[in-house]
């Protein structure tokens, strides 16, 4: 072949070029006896090698499947429930027993690597400051939970300190700062620091970088730390290397009785952290409560549809409490959680719920909107008998006597077309303004946060219409549309059945947590016997409202509203006061007196025809908007209705709630 | 005794032996086994020689077991040379096996794992060999058993061993006997489905009323009929404690399989998925297992029970799967009262009806709409969210359901039709250009009082076209313009037709439809018929472009499978055009 040349005289003939190159190549090799015998021998070997390699992957096949069905025995034995229970364990030939582990900690960014695996990564800008915790399962090497506590501002660190102390000695905990972590780390976290074994940890200074990988109660496993040399600078960015070596999987489990809870409990607590004693080895708390059923329950069969986002933890004090309400029937629950969240299933899977995940669509509000809007159409496909659903959110406490509430008033839902829902939540009802567990209001406006949906509302009239995607809209914004709500009702408790804890979230902040939602008032007292209930439909109420009018002792209108001594220093009266209201949408006055009786002031929210009912001093209160409110004919004339005017000029009261 | 319990025996030892490999540690369960196996031999001793005399159902495949061999050799025998030559035989191809099934030869009953028939087997076939077989077939069977028995009995020692082996299997009331103690003191409130026992319960109806407890267990009547499957049923939503009572089953020695799957109800819903939900266990007890078919609720007031599709890891010998009452399609029943009867010394829960409920079993297979599907024309075509489009979907629905209302009260069986069937078919909603509501019936299911049903309903008759023997077509007037149309089919030997009229000139025409079956599905919150073969039906009514949405349609001339019939001769026309 290497005598071989193309002929020179052939090459400026394109056409023909090719066809020659091709006969002379064919000439060549189909002439070269050796070249031939070449390829014959090389075509057998091929052959030969492909027929070992094959044979070879055979056998490899056959072997593998053997041993996976060896291992696999058990579970073919028909009972494949309970081969799935278990979590996945291999015997004998075990993963690698040592992780490497890499955190970094800098100013804009920190990551931490498990086995080449980044677990945590966050560079985003304006996000993510503090100390950012994230804690292994010391035999298999999971993430089983990740937080960030924003130790920069008040009280972050006290939520550390909880976390840091419900994780479950010999777990591998990792910590890294971004940005700032000390500002208002205090002694009791740094103590606990300390105690964990680190050096640097508790003399964390302003703008240090710091990276601690360590197992809890027991050795430091690496850490690094770099100063920052000025008040405007920051410490340089650390990384830190180091090697876990796993520990058994016996050692990191408790030894609990093998029940069925129990097996709830191992594969939950194995997974994720941060729940405290439910997965104390010595005394775990209970997950299962067996409420006192209620006598007469009339929501036995009334599916409960609660609505999640990713908050797991507020999730599992949510269920929890509602587990723990009389009359509850968990196997009415379904959790429907918006997104495909691990944590959240795992929550509910611990407590042997049902749980729905649900694909995000869209964005932000309208996000909310459709999660709202499939969790509430599946609720009703899943219980086609359903006449009603409850509807609840992963951040409320369930009053003991939630289902007892619902039970006593859920015929009115039957038989009184004039309402729209019951809610077991009192806008107005702080602690200051509610008194009455056995009382029960009409108000025009839709409360929300655990209430109940008529299914015929929802599938005639809600569903068809409900907002699309691309409308950005807020559901109970939405639903609180005069087009929706067509004039109609919500009836309400005077003391909340439930409470909305909720301090992170979509339209929440600490802040505003603090000035509208903490001091709102929840029952506590089992069984409460709902007085009248009947007196709620819509003619009789009308009845009750104007026997209470008739009854009020008209307060002084002379004094200012705002002030405490508004009202007499008396218990159990009913005291009525006028305000201005020109028309039906005419809520100055009334913003501003509910500005200064540090109640719901944002919207209107629990008026009844111009009428607001509340408490104060153990006194019943009505207000009485003039002359918008046809309750307006019981005010005497002599009494000049109230009017508050809109700040700046308003003095007093106004602004309190922003103070708080 | 001879040879035949010997075969049990051995077949039972080499089980064991199996069962052994596999699950080394569940010696407990083997011993409970050999415990009740002894148990059961010995109380069965004793009613032997009344077995022969019963009547005794036995599993359809049973018999067709029995005609095609001869007397001499046992079934348990053929039993054991079928496991033999089916593990010889698996890496074959279903096709092979499958089509052997069909051709009814004594390996019919083969367990093959359970592999949709449809695929293999096309048309009505299926339905009949497969889920129809179960009662009709076997009173039939059962006197033609009963009469070679009597053969076999006389003088001959194997009819013996045979009543003894009858007698031996006394495991399978044990197994009974411990699937109803486990229930009820969990409180799960099974009832009795099982087809062959039903049947056997409702004809001797008055004795089973009057027998008191006590008198009852002297003789095993139902429960005692040598089968492989007693099958049960359960309302999930009435299940508080699935986890528990699996736990107890498998402590009691049950071995437990778990089919579960998707739940269909969220379907439609595209971006949901959640816990998967149960829709059979199949409880094996020693020789015998217990089939408990989960039902759940459906919008439409009825129950629902999956299809039991084995998954590539499951057993397909744990049980003859093939020989399941239940499970082969999933079925839509109407939600039965229930009733506490004591049959055999057990108290079970059956079906107050069980008349209705045998009825209703051949014909209850249920198919989903096919939401996918319907998901996707949606993002093609963009579905119609005007105020007229709704109002109109809202009052079609509204009509629909009082029509299924007035039919099933009347007792009519009815089907989705034309562009009511095209609707469910494609969209899985009412097409919301569509003027009428389409509603399909058997000539041979005609009753004159149809039409004073409707109007008693509200909904009066507008125009009435044909006559019973021919063409027959009727139109009722719904609220709000929206009409109904009552196409009645008749049948031919290959295909079926509906006739049309045109009021103005007479002219007959003719709609032809392949052959087709009746299946039940959910549409509009409510339970409906639709033609089993729905893409047959479709493309004949519409071809093969269904799928392309058209709003000018003629009736006389667009549909595919449209031909000209004559003209009705005018001395008729009042007769059979009538308008109202």
């Amino acid at each position: 072949m290497d005598d071989w040349k193309p002929s020179p005289l052939i090459k400026p003939f394109g056409a023909r070029k090719k066809r020659s190159w091709y006969l002379t190549w064919k000439y060549k090799l189909t002439n070269q006896r050796a070249l031939r015998r070449f390829c014959q021998t090389g075509a057998v070997l091929f052959l030969l090698v492909t027929v070992i390699v094959n044979i070879k992957l055979i056998l490899d096949t056959r072997r593998a499947i053997s041993e996976a069905s060896e291992d696999l025995e058990p579970e073919q034995d028909y009972d494949e429930a309970l081969g799935r229970l278990e979590p996945p364990r291999r015997r004998g030939s075990g993963p690698r027993r040592v992780l490497d582990v890499e955190v970094y900690s800098s100013r804009s960014k920190v990551y931490v690597a498990v086995d080449g695996t980044t677990v945590l990564e966050d560079e985003a800008q304006e996000q993510g400051r503090g100390i950012h915790v994230i804690v292994l399962n010391q035999a298999t090497g999971h993430v089983m939970a990740k937080r960030v506590f924003d130790t920069y501002s008040p009280h972050e660190d006290e939520a550390m300190v909880l976390f840091l102390n419900m994780v479950a000695p010999g777990r591998v905990l990792i910590c890294t700062v971004k940005d700032e972590g000390s500002f208002h780390l205090k002694d009791t976290a740094k103590a606990l620091l300390r105690s964990l074994g680190s050096q640097a940890g508790p003399a964390l200074g302003w703008r240090d970088t710091w990276a601690f990988v360590g197992r809890k109660g027991g050795p430091v496993l690496g850490e690094k730390h770099s100063k920052s040399p000025a008040l405007s600078s920051w410490g340089d960015p650390v990384l830190l290397k180091t090697d876990v070596p796993l520990s058994s999987a016996e050692e990191a489990e408790c030894h609990w009785a093998d029940t069925e809870l129990n097996r709830r409990r191992r594969r939950f607590c194995s997974k994720v952290e941060g729940y405290g004693s439910v997965c104390s080895c010595k005394d775990p708390t209970p997950i299962e409560f067996s409420p006192d059923p209620l006598p007469d329950n009339k929501v036995l069969n009334v599916p409960v549809a609660v609505i999640a986002g990713n908050r797991p933890n507020y999730l599992y004090r949510m269920l929890r409490s509602l587990l723990s309400a009389q009359g509850v029937s968990p196997q009415m629950i379904t959790v429907f959680i918006d997104g495909y969240y691990e944590e959240p299933m795992d929550v509910v899977a611990l407590f042997g719920l049902r749980g729905i995940q649900h694909t995000p669509i869209s964005i932000k509000n309208a996000r909310v909107s459709q999660h709202y809007k499939a969790s509430l159409t599946a609720t009703f496909n899943l219980f086609p008998e359903a006449k009603f659903a409850v509807v609840l959110e992963e951040d409320l406490d369930i009053a003991v006597d939630f289902f007892s509430f619902l039970s006593q008033s859920i015929h009115l839902l039957e038989e009184d077309d004039s309402l729209y829902c019951i809610s077991a939540w009192n806008d107005q009802g702080y602690e200051h303004t509610a008194e009455d567990p056995a009382l029960l209001y009409r108000v025009e406006t839709m409360p929300g946060l655990g209430w109940v949906l008529r299914k015929s509302l929802y599938k005639e009239e809600l569903e068809p219409k409900w907002p699309t995607p691309e409308k950005l809209w807020d559901w109970d914004m939405w639903m609180r549309m005069p087009e929706q709500r067509r004039g109609r009702e919500c009836v309400i408790p005077d003391v909340s059945r439930s409470y909305h804890f909720g301090i992170v979230g979509l339209n929440m902040n600490g802040y505003f947590h603090e000035a509208y939602f903490k001091k709102h008032k929840f029952n506590t007292v089992p069984g409460v016997q709902l007085r009248n209930v009947d007196s709620l439909k819509k003619d009789a109420y009308e009845v009750e409202v104007h026997r209470l009018l008739s009854e009020a002792e008209v307060l002084d209108h002379s004094k200012n509203p705002c002030e405490d001594s508004f009202l007499p220093d008396t218990e159990g009266h009913t005291y009525v006061a006028f305000i201005r209201m020109e028309k039906d949408d005419d809520f100055t006055t009334w913003t501003q007196l509910a500005k200064c009786l540090r109640i719901w002031d944002l919207d209107v929210r629990g008026n009844h025809r111009g009428l607001w009912r509340l408490f104060r001093k153990k006194n019943h209160f009505l207000v009485v908007g003039v002359p918008a409110s046809p309750y307006s004919m019981k005010k005497p004339p002599s009494i000049t209705p109230i009017f508050l005017e809109s700040p700046p000029k308003e003095e007093g009261g106004p602004g309190a709630a922003e103070q708080t | 005794m001879g040879r035949r319990s010997s075969d049990t025996e051995e077949e039972s030892r080499s089980k064991r032996k199996k069962k052994h490999r596999r699950r080394s540690s569940s010696s407990s369960s083997s011993d409970s086994r050999t415990y009740s196996r002894k148990k059961g031999g010995r109380r069965s001793r004793s009613k032997s020689r009344s077995w022969s005399r019963d009547l005794q159902p036995r599993s359809h495949s049973y018999d067709r077991r029995h005609r095609h061999r001869s007397s001499s050799s046992s079934s348990y025998g053929s039993r054991r040379k079928r496991s033999r030559s089916r593990s010889r035989g698996r890496g074959k191809s279903y096709r092979v096996q499958r089509s052997r099934s069909k051709s009814r030869t004594r390996r019919s009953d083969q367990d093959l794992g359970h592999v949709p028939i449809v695929k293999a087997v096309k048309g009505q076939v299926t339905e009949e060999h497969v889920v129809g077989l179960g009662i009709e077939n076997d009173v039939k069977a059962e006197i033609r058993r009963k009469e070679k028995r009597k053969r076999i009995k006389n003088g001959s020692g194997l009819s013996k061993s045979k009543e003894s082996r009858i007698g031996f299997d006394g495991t399978q009331w044990r197994a009974v006997k411990k699937f109803i103690m486990l229930t009820s003191s969990q409180n799960v409130p099974v009832f009795l489905i099982d087809p062959l026992i039903l049947e056997l319960i409702n004809k001797n109806f008055e004795q089973v009323k009057n027998t008191s407890h006590a008198s009852s267990t002297s003789e095993c009547k139902f429960f005692c009929v040598p089968r492989d499957f007693t099958t049960f049923a359960l309302q999930y939503q009435l299940w508080k404690n699935e986890e528990g009572w699996f736990r107890l089953a498998e402590n009691m020695g049950f071995q437990c399989l778990k089919v579960e799957s998707k739940d269909p109800r969220l379907d439609w819903i595209d971006s949901l998925s959640g816990t998967e939900i149960p829709l059979h266990y199949i409880c094996k007890l020693t020789s015998h297992a217990i089939h408990l078919v989960v039902f759940h609720e459906r919008s439409g007031n009825y129950l629902w029970h999956g299809h039991l599709r084995l998954k590539g890891h499951i057993d397909r010998k744990f049980v003859p799967f093939r020989k399941l009452q239940f499970g082969r399609y999933p079925g839509a029943f109407d939600r039965p009262e229930l009733q506490q009867i004591t049959v055999d010394g057990l108290d079970v829960l059956i079906p107050k009806d069980p008349m209705h409920f045998l009825e209703e079993i051949p014909h209850s297979r249920f198919i989903e709409c096919r939401y996918k599907e319907a998901r996707a024309f949606f993002q093609h075509y963009l579905d119609d969210n005007t105020v007229e489009a709704m109002t109109f979907q809202k009052r079609a629905k509204e009509l629909l359901q009082l029509a299924a209302k007035t039919l099933k009260k009347l007792g009519v069986r009815f089907w989705l039709s034309s562009g009511t069937c095209l609707g469910w078919y494609r969209q899985c909603s009412i097409i919301p250009y569509s003027k009428d509501v389409d509603l399909g019936i058997f000539i041979q299911d005609y009753k004159s009082d149809i039409i004073s049903a409707f109007q008693d309903a509200g909904l009066p008759l507008k125009h009435k076209f044909g006559k019973v023997e021919d063409s027959l077509e009727l139109s009722f007037q719904g609220k709000d313009d929206v009409k109904l149309d009552i196409f009645f089919f008749y049948e031919e030997t290959d295909h079926m037709w509906n006739g049309g009229t045109q009021a103005k000139t007479g002219k007959k025409f003719k709609y032809l439809f392949p052959k087709f079956t009746l299946c039940w599905t959910e549409f509009v919150d409510t339970k409906f018929r639709v033609p089993c073969e729905t893409i047959e039906y479709i493309e004949a009514n519409y071809g093969k472009t269904w799928k392309i949405p058209i709003k000018t349609w003629d009736w006389k001339r667009s549909p595919p499978n449209v031909s000209p019939n004559g003209v009705w001769p005018v001395s008729e026309w009042d007769e059979v055009i009538q308008l109202y």
